[in-house]
């Protein structure tokens, strides 16, 4: 019904929603998507559809213990350590990028070696179990980050989010541009205070676009594998802020971490 | 989802998720209850394997909690979200684990209908009545496709596969594919809209 969407792109809308499209294509649909609420219905049809389609995908029934080993885990994953110690916040930054192709170059190899770390694995693994289950699980969330990483080729575009000062929090940020998906990995970073969780931004011309929120443990590491990347690309920076619980829509305090996203080689 | 006639209404997907964000553990539970069982079976059919196929429900279930702020209504329904969130974690782990991985797999698990029935799952009966309603539903839209059209879809929702892909595998023009596709989507769409209508707020 809009006309300002060609039927060239609207054709695409049930193969957008089935993740059949082609990179390029799938960009070229989300600029008109974002930008036609027409074809974001349409889109939305498509999902439920999916949705449907799922309950014709078989009979099978899950374990009666994974509904609790679901509230275990949700309630494992809220264990916020007691007194923790709230970081200094700094004013945004600018970020000096000459360490960034040293960067880039250094994650090349380090990419390599755990390729290796990770055929290793996998043939040590030759035998499955379903006693291994819950330790598989992790591995394919570690598989997934593998893939990540190993799989962008020239789209890996990375991130170093940094304070001033020595010993002060990092965070790395890579980012499978082809797979929309990213990896980040803090570091020295103290848990976020009770109640309050780090939150990632996208940086689009200036404008913080809501990615994930996470926290780190007591040692100050945090690893969020294979997440998803925003919508609509064009991001030139990123940044982390100390947010409620669930995240906020935008940013409500300032930003703690910031740093330029570098093209790889 | 649920229309069940009972003497109260009950909460709505959206109102439980909205609790579940604010940290309500019973909500996610019975968003749980409602969904896991057909989340489980998609995870299932696409990985199969049983181990995999839970850790991706869990992870779904887990983000979903994470991350309910970030529900649109707007863009759907909370079934169609969950159904997004887990048809991906599915594919990914599926391709993480590698295609020639994956065939010996299917090849042992090749009909996922004959599986051992572990458990009565999580549903209760009104909610496993429905369930086998929609599938039937479901089969009844599905059997308006041609079998070209069937195949075409369920390579590309079950197997993640590409438009580009799905033609090579067929041998078939790209072209050819794209418009199997996207016609056999609009019927199925226009089939079960009566369906998902009911569940849209």
């Amino acid at each position: 019904m809009s006309s300002t969407v060609p039927d060239s792109l609207r054709e695409l809308a049930a193969g957008y929603a089935l993740g059949a499209l082609s990179a390029e294509e799938a960009q070229q649909f989300e600029a008109a998507l974002a930008r036609s609420p027409d074809l974001a219905r349409e889109v939305a049809e498509y999902r439920e559809v999916n949705a449907l389609l799922a309950t014709g995908a078989g009979t099978a029934t899950p374990d009666p213990t994974l509904r609790d080993r679901l509230i275990a885990r949700i309630r494992e994953s809220k264990v916020v350590p007691l007194a923790p110690r709230r970081p200094p916040i700094v004013p945004l930054l600018a970020l000096g990028l000459a360490a960034s192709a040293v960067l880039a170059a250094g994650l090349g190899l380090r990419v390599r070696s755990l390729g290796g770390q990770l055929r290793a694995r996998d043939s040590a693994l030759g035998v499955r179990d379903s006693v291994l289950a819950e330790r598989e699980g992790k591995l394919a969330a570690r598989e997934r980050t593998l893939n990540t990483l190993l799989e962008a080729e020239a789209d890996l575009a990375i991130a170093h989010l940094t304070t001033t000062g020595p010993n002060t929090p990092g965070i790395q940020l890579f980012w499978n541009r082809k797979a929309s998906s990213a990896v980040l990995h803090a570091f020295r970073l103290p848990p976020a205070p009770a109640g309050r969780v780090y939150q990632l931004w996208f940086m689009r011309d200036g404008v913080p676009v809501p990615s994930q929120t996470f926290n780190s443990d007591p040692d100050g590491h945090a690893l969020v594998q294979a997440f998803t990347v925003p919508e609509g690309g064009g991001f030139g920076a990123a940044a982390v802020t100390i947010e409620p619980e669930g995240g906020s829509p935008a940013p409500t305090t300032p930003v703690l971490l910031f740093g330029a996203i570098v093209a790889g080689s | 989802m649920t229309t069940a006639p009972t003497a109260t209404a009950p909460t709505s997907d959206r109102a439980l998720l909205e609790r579940a964000g604010r940290g309500d553990e019973r909500a996610l539970g019975t968003l749980y209850d409602r969904h896991a069982g057909p989340l489980h079976a998609l995870a299932y059919r696409i990985t199969a394997e049983r181990a995999d196929a839970e850790e991706v429900v869990l992870e779904t279930f887990c983000q979903a909690w994470r991350e309910a702020a970030r529900f649109e209504a707007a863009r759907g329904s909370v079934a169609a979200w969950l159904t997004m969130l887990c048809r991906s974690r599915a594919l990914d782990l599926v391709r993480a684990r590698g295609r020639r991985a994956r065939l010996a797999d299917r090849a042992a698990a090749a009909d996922p209908e004959a599986a051992p029935a572990m458990s009565r799952g999580a549903d209760d009966p009104a909610g496993r009545s429905e369930r086998l309603e929609q599938a039937r539903q479901v089969a009844d839209a599905l059997a308006i496709l041609s079998a070209p059209q069937r195949q075409a879809i369920e390579l590309a929702y079950y197997d993640g596969l590409s438009h580009s892909e799905i033609a090579e595998r067929l041998g078939e023009p790209l072209g050819t594919v794209k418009t199997r596709v996207r016609l056999a989507m609009q019927k199925l769409r226009d089939a079960l809209r009566p369906y998902y209508a009911e569940a849209r707020p």
